[in-house]
């Protein structure tokens, strides 16, 4: 499961680099992401943009995720792509996560120095 | 074998609800033993897919197909659901699902609506 971790703005970005997150690759999702972010503090926002396809598995790897970043630490999602966003709506469970439409809109804009 | 044109967001469907329900054979019917058949047969009609799924695995518990309730959202973040969407997704994606135990095999039937449907009707295909 190949995972790209950045920071960006004082955010966690954690870019999924597969096409799918599902039932083959479920558990290897989370015990990477707890890996890189286990430790830490700070928004961590997964940058979905490479995911062509999440299924019930895939679903409850990433609800699994945010609850082991605890409250605090909110996983925000970024960039869905249709099939992704489909099964997220469909089950209800885009609510329960904060959905940005891509990663530059989740970090905001770099602050420039005066 | 035949081509069934689909647009992008009606293959999302059909994949999502191919993918849950083949998980489900590989993950219960035969227990993840890593082998298995399973049999599929496709055929195009004016609204959707009907498709036909079967397998050698063990059989369905009661010999019914689950609710698939929707997940319960309200409720305290250490609560939320991790698992039970998938058979939500196949009852919501599909209509007309029909489980069958049939000669030791269990037999799953179910049409997958497209609005637009596929372009190609009545032809077959097995896979």
């Amino acid at each position: 499961m190949n995972l790209q971790a950045s920071e960006r703005n004082g955010a966690h970005v954690l870019k999924v680099a597969e096409d799918r997150i599902d039932a083959a690759s479920a558990v290897q999702f989370k015990d990477t992401v707890r890996e890189l972010m286990g430790s830490g503090t700070g928004r961590v926002i997964l940058d979905l943009s490479q995911v062509q396809f999440l299924d019930s598995s895939g679903l409850g790897a990433v609800v699994a995720t945010m609850k082991f970043l605890g409250a605090d630490r909110r996983l925000e999602l970024a960039a869905l792509t249709p099939t992704v966003e489909k099964v997220l709506k469909l089950t209800r469970m885009d609510s329960v996560f904060t959905i940005h439409s891509s990663v530059d809109a989740a970090v905001g804009p770099v602050s420039k120095a005066s | 074998m035949a081509e069934i044109p689909l647009r992008p967001d009606q293959l999302g469907t059909v994949e999502t609800v191919l993918a849950e329900v083949m998980n489900n054979i590989v993950e219960h019917a035969y227990e993840d033993r890593g082998v298995g058949v399973i049999e599929m047969k496709i055929t195009p009609e004016p609204d959707g897919l009907d498709v036909f799924v079967s397998d050698d695995g063990i059989e369905m518990p009661g010999g019914i197909l689950p609710r698939g309730a929707p997940a319960k959202i309200d409720v305290p973040f250490e609560s939320l659901p991790e698992g039970g969407f998938g058979w939500y997704l196949i009852r919501t994606l599909t209509k007309d699902i029909t489980y069958a135990r049939l000669d030791d095999k269990n037999t799953l039937s179910f049409r997958i609506p497209l609005d637009d449907g596929p372009q190609v009707a009545g032809r077959g295909f097995h896979s």
